[in-house]
């Protein structure tokens, strides 16, 4: 069976080595993944709070885009496209929701695809076979698994793991070898977009996380969203200008350190795509 | 699931039925409000609004800042050891102060929302430097803005997280498709949508 892939906005641009980790591995794990044709934003966060109808909509013209292109399932390895997505799906079954979102999107939607996060496919494959091909294990690199909201929550939306316990990440990177730390901040919320207008208090959000994988004595911190990437990359030096503190955490995608014990090369993952950089991760591993 | 309501309804069973939560079994233990992130920049914290619809305290919540703060991190679900979703109550007063025309105390991130949306309008999908340039430029906070960028900017052209091939938005062929799901959604949502 074909995945359909919904590579999402923020992987065509300042994510890339989202995109480029998430294809290079899973085809290294012989799943097949074929994006969805001409897929558009699925509305995000502003779409959200601005119209429900608008924010289903826009999420539901990638399902019926998928649907039309004989997929019965569609990966978003973007939480928050995940999330959105999921919630349009499951919005969809209701039969006057449907109707509204037919009418709005001009097409017919059968409520046939199914809408999957990047672990819920890793977990399909299997964290046995995934072991299996590991070629250069983690051992000795403390990973914090963050997950953030959208990948668990809304649980009504996400129906995936534990939106407060969640341990899917841990499971897997257990399985690469890593050194899987225990800490406080795993799902505790970013800040997210609020960067745009509020950069005091998604400095403020997102530096509390990055000081307590810190605390926690981690080397790095996984993550599956663009988003939280972006706030927790991107934002050390403003964190240090507001705490006094050094930060320097490097903050890597689930799927770029599944890569690396993958025996994958750092350019097909875009290892260097960083803010801060992962040479120090490198090294530990090599 | 939503309720489409079309009938007149006192606010309370007007957000109850929307919302699909049942305000008035919240017993105000609090804990959504202590988990929220963004309650210290809430002018009413989660709990108070539950209690605040109970009182019909309408025009109040309809114009807060709070409402508009929340994007559904869904802690506040996470925690509720009532099984109340609180953010369902938050994106339905959010829709009701749009549909009523009140004007929000909390108009950045009106602005960036809107920006972000019209990016998606033209070009079918969300174009990153557009998004940041031109909300950059609406905010009317220029300087300060500049200079949180001063220290990733060049980092992020020189590990090619940024090239130029992403200065430009790339329209995709479903470009006005999309526009059209705008244009359908505003028309019918009652033209209440700017």
């Amino acid at each position: 069976m074909k995945t359909g892939y919904f590579p999402g906005c923020s992987l065509t641009s300042t994510a890339k080595n989202y995109d480029l980790s998430t294809r290079a591995v899973f085809k290294a794990l012989d799943v097949q993944l074929e994006e969805i044709p001409d897929w558009s934003c699925c509305g995000s966060t502003p779409a959200h709070v601005n119209d429900h109808l608008l924010a289903l909509s826009l999420s539901a013209r990638n399902l019926a885009l998928a649907e039309k292109a004989g997929m019965q399932e569609i990966m978003a390895p973007c939480a928050a496209c995940f999330g959105h997505m999921r919630a349009a799906e499951i919005e969809c079954r209701d039969e006057e929701t449907h109707k509204k979102v037919e009418q709005a999107i001009e097409m017919k939607y059968n409520n046939s695809v199914h809408v999957l996060n990047v672990l819920e496919l890793l977990e399909r494959v299997g964290t046995d076979q995934v072991a299996k091909k590991v070629k250069k294990s983690l051992q000795g690199l403390k990973i914090a698994p963050y997950y953030g909201c959208l990948l668990t929550r809304p649980a009504k939306y996400a129906q995936f793991d534990d939106p407060i316990n969640p341990v899917s990440m841990d499971n897997l990177l257990a399985a690469l070898g890593a050194d899987v730390i225990e800490w406080t901040a795993k799902t505790d919320c970013c800040g997210s977009s609020h960067v745009l207008t509020r950069l005091d208090l998604v400095v403020d959000l997102s530096g509390k996380i990055v000081y307590a994988a810190k605390d926690a004595g981690a080397d790095v911190i996984a993550t599956a969203c663009p988003m939280c990437m972006s706030n927790l990359d991107m934002r050390q030096a403003s964190m240090e200008k507001a705490t006094g503190r050094e930060a320097k955490v490097p903050v890597m995608y689930v799927t770029e350190l599944l890569g690396m014990a993958l025996g994958l090369s750092n350019s097909d993952l875009g290892l260097r795509k960083h803010v801060i950089s992962t040479a120090p991760i490198l090294a530990k591993i090599s | 699931m939503k309720v489409w309501l079309e009938e007149k309804h006192s606010f309370l069973e007007e957000v109850e039925a929307r919302s699909g939560q049942k305000v008035q079994e919240c017993y105000q233990c609090s804990k959504c409000s202590g988990g929220c992130p963004f309650s210290r920049e809430m002018d009413y914290a989660p709990n108070s609004i539950l209690e605040m619809i109970v009182y019909g305290m309408k025009d109040e919540l309809l114009s807060s800042r709070a409402i508009q703060m929340c994007i559904q991190c869904a802690t506040c679900g996470a925690q509720c050891p009532a099984g109340f979703e609180m953010y369902e109550v938050m994106n339905v007063l959010r829709e009701m102060a749009k549909e009523e025309g009140y004007q929000t105390k909390e108009k950045k991130a009106a602005k960036a929302n809107e920006i972000f949306l019209n990016e998606v309008r033209a070009n079918g999908r969300m174009h990153e430097v557009g998004l940041m340039v031109k909300n950059i430029l609406a905010q009317g906070q220029l300087v300060k803005d500049v200079a949180a960028l001063m220290p990733i900017g060049p980092t992020m052209f020189l590990r090619g997280m940024m090239g130029l091939s992403d200065v430009r938005p790339h329209k995709i062929q479903g470009q006005a498709a999309v526009a059209r799901i705008f244009e359908n959604v505003e028309r019918m949502q009652g033209g209440h949508r700017k």
